[in-house]
């Protein structure tokens, strides 16, 4: 089996975590593509995430489709690895002939085998605008990586169905906020812009289909509340007790594990909240990373800071069943008061994380930190 | 005569060669308006040939940039050049840039006659400034609708529509939303500050949530702070004028809409409730419904449909009555006969009640895990005509 590393994103939403009761949901099914050179028709870019043989998935949030993008030539050539770049919003913005206020960093991922750092971006605010991709080298070089021309094969998720609305736009739009490649699939989280619902998908690579998906229902201990329909906003898999699991981050930030395997339409099973991580919060990513012999959860958050999470007791760790009577409760952490502003995360190689930092001032930089 | 002509214009041709080798004429540098790209013109036909061979044999992008270099007009000096392609066309060095240089912004643009590769030439470089003006647009997007279009919300509103009058900007709408109480006071952390794309297709619709940690009983948001909104209260839901369109301008206007919040709604959604006024046969007056309360205008738009003989009906929806009545007109007449319709499980009314199942679902002891009921029918039959 394979099971690669990767990296999350996320995006918001409140609510969550203990029991999870996974529900089928009818629905069509995607359109995918075979693989061939063009111009590469992506509206948007947000997530990314690297899967086998380093082929770049790319979500398209407007959309709501994930590119599987072939980089030939354009994953390496440059220095190997990421180095440092102060102000690289700046300097991105520059090279696609803006100011950085014109610009939205959407990602970063680290190619697995070059370990060149890619981001991607949104060029523009306004109708007009655009997606750009760029690569950043062990020599700390960017250069933009043209989408055109490239490989690649996509998989569109179905939309919700709009019922006695022919020759009308359906207005529901389903983004997606996380990504993460899984044993031969991609599993895809989103949301959407009517109903408060999260969606799990899975979709095989090579793209050929899009699995109807799963609702998912979680209880929040903190919350002391069962919550119905709290969206994935970040997530990572792992492997607890040997078995493949998805750690899901929620806002006010319960932490979720529950097991791959569950993710199959029609299947009902019940998550464990393993930890609550405190309130007014949400996750924007995290990684798993080995140290001194032991795994580490490593969680970039909104305002609660960077936290690394210890993963042994995620297997034994009881499940929050009842109300906690404090912010944070369950498997602990330890707050990473070094790491500040970061927005974006990636493991750059076993000893260090790359993070997109923003300062105080506003810029913001790509950096490699020892992991904690 | 052909030699007559050779000879008298063999010296004028030998003069203005040599003239062009004495005095090289300064390169033109222009911001190519219809095509958005910047045009080096006043090339000497040898710069010309070397450029051109370079497009078969290509620079990298750090030499095309010695030789032609466009940035942003920012003074950092050290700041990278914009990126594009370089070509000579018709005479021209052209470069187009990977993206429209954007509306009122500067760019100063270098010619280094120096860095085309083989010229042994020490002319200096040109620089000037190039830029597209500024948009003569002026705002004109306001926000023309809010869902639900009652002025009274329950103290659970779960979410709101607002639609604009033309495309906006992409980014979230969290930071230019206010909610106001009766006193005038913001009513702080209202709403879920989500940075996701809560745009329809064309971004004149945001969807705005009310931050549902808040509107649920018991959950801790709801025990530090209560819900946003208290019965018998008024409150002003304010657009700030900020919000930018999609041309980068803001609103024509700040935009305030009154409510008043009612008691809330924390019971489920039942179709017993509705009141079915059936069509008549052979017409093709529309299926009317009417609920007790409103329902989400969003959700009414796709969640309902009518279904005669296992097949689904064509038609139009309508959404009346600050959203308490939905209607049904069919693109054909009415057959006589048994319909149904069919209610999918995620419509909700404005607290995001289902049907079945109230948002103030059972605490975690009463966890209910059985599946959502995936639709409901409700049958109608359309009499025959008499």
């Amino acid at each position: 089996m394979r099971w690669i590393s990767l990296k999350t994103v996320a995006l918001t939403m409140v609510l969550a975590t203990a029991g999870w009761a996974v529900v089928s949901e009818r629905g069509t099914v995607a359109t995918a593509g075979v693989q061939e050179p063009a111009a590469s028709g992506l509206q948007s870019i947000g997530p990314l995430a690297f899967g086998p043989d380093g082929v770049l998935f790319a979500a398209d949030r407007q959309a709501a489709t994930i590119y599987a993008i072939d980089l030939g030539k354009k994953a390496d050539g440059g220095a190997p690895g990421a180095k440092d770049v102060t102000g690289i919003d700046g300097q991105i913005a520059a090279m696609l002939g803006t100011d950085s206020k014109n610009i939205q960093v959407t990602d970063l991922a680290v190619h697995p085998k070059t370990r060149n750092a890619f981001i991607s971006v949104m060029r523009g605010t306004g109708a007009d605008a655009k997606p750009a991709l760029l690569r950043v080298d062990g020599a700390g070089k960017i250069e933009i990586v043209a989408l055109d021309g490239l490989k690649m094969s996509k998989a569109t998720l179905p939309n919700a169905p709009a019922a006695g609305a022919a020759g009308q736009r359906n207005p529901r739009m389903e983004s997606i906020t996380d990504m993460a490649f899984v044993d031969g699939k991609l599993v895809v989280a989103g949301l959407s812009n009517e109903e408060f619902a999260s969606k799990l998908r899975t979709v095989a690579y090579p793209f050929k289909d899009v699995e109807a998906g799963t609702s998912v229902e979680i209880y929040h201990g903190n919350h002391g509340q069962f919550e119905t329909r709290s969206p994935v906003i970040s997530f990572v898999p792992y492997k607890v007790d040997n078995t493949p699991h998805l750690i899901a981050g929620y806002t006010c930030t319960p932490l979720v594990k529950f097991p791959v395997s569950s993710l199959k339409p029609g299947a009902k099973v019940m998550g464990t909240t393993i930890a609550e991580l405190g309130n007014r919060n949400r996750p924007t990513d995290m990684v798993v990373y080995r140290k001194g012999g032991k795994d580490y959860l490593l969680i970039a958050n909104t305002s609660r800071g960077v936290m690394k999470v210890p993963t042994e007791t995620f297997g034994a760790a009881p499940g929050i069943t009842a109300r906690v009577s404090s912010e944070t409760g369950g498997v602990g952490f330890e707050p990473v008061a070094s790491l500040k502003g970061v927005e974006q995360l990636d493991l750059l190689d076993d000893q260090r994380a790359l993070i997109l930092a923003r300062a105080d001032g506003g810029a913001l930089s790509l950096q490699a930190v020892s992991l904690p | 005569m052909s030699r007559i002509l050779t000879f008298c214009l063999l010296p004028f041709a030998l003069c203005l060669s040599l003239a062009c080798h004495s005095t090289p004429r300064t390169p033109d540098i222009q911001l190519n308006t219809q095509l958005n790209t910047i045009d080096v013109s006043g090339l000497s036909s040898a710069t010309l040939r070397t450029l051109s061979a370079a497009t078969l044999t290509p620079l990298t992008d750090e030499e095309w940039q010695g030789v032609l270099r466009v940035s942003v007009q920012s003074g950092d000096a050290a700041a990278p050049a914009v990126a594009g392609k370089y070509a000579v066309i018709d005479g021209v060095l052209r470069f187009t840039p990977l993206f429209p240089l954007d509306e009122g912004r500067q760019y100063s643009v270098t010619f280094n006659p120096s860095r085309v590769p083989g010229e042994s030439s020490r002319t200096d470089p040109v620089t000037v400034t190039v830029g597209r003006p500024a948009s003569a647009r002026v705002p004109s997007t306001v926000v023309t609708h809010v869902y639900p279009s009652t002025d009274s919300f329950p103290a659970n509103q779960l979410r709101l529509y607002l639609y604009f009058s033309a495309p906006m900007d992409w980014r979230s709408g969290y930071d230019y939303l206010h909610l106001l109480d009766d006193r005038g006071e913001e009513v702080v952390d209202a709403f879920l500050p989500l940075d996701a794309d809560f745009w329809n297709h064309d971004r004149t619709r945001y969807t705005v949530f009310f931050d549902p940690g808040r509107v649920k009983r018991g959950i801790l948001p709801n025990k530090q702070m209560g819900r946003a909104l208290e019965a018998g209260r008024r409150y002003t839901l304010v657009v700030k004028r900020d919000w930018r369109d999609g041309h980068g301008l803001p609103l024509k206007d700040e935009f305030r809409h009154e409510f008043r919040a009612s008691a809330a709604i924390e019971w489920p959604l039942t179709t017993s409730a509705w009141k079915v006024r059936a069509p008549r046969a052979g017409s093709r007056e529309p299926l009317l419904i009417s609920f007790p309360d409103p329902l989400d205008y969003g959700l009414l738009q796709r969640a309902l449909s009518v279904v005669h003989g296992a097949k689904p009906v064509e038609g139009t929806v309508g959404v009346e009555a600050s959203e308490t009545r939905w209607l049904f007109t069919p693109r054909e007449p009415w057959a006589p006969g048994d319909y149904e319709i069919v209610a999918l499980a995620f419509l909700e009314d404005l607290a995001g009640n289902r049907i079945g199942r109230a948002f103030e679902v059972d605490n975690f002891e009463r966890t209910d895990i059985t599946a959502e009921p995936e639709r409901t029918v409700v049958p109608f039959r359309v009499q025959p005509g008499t």
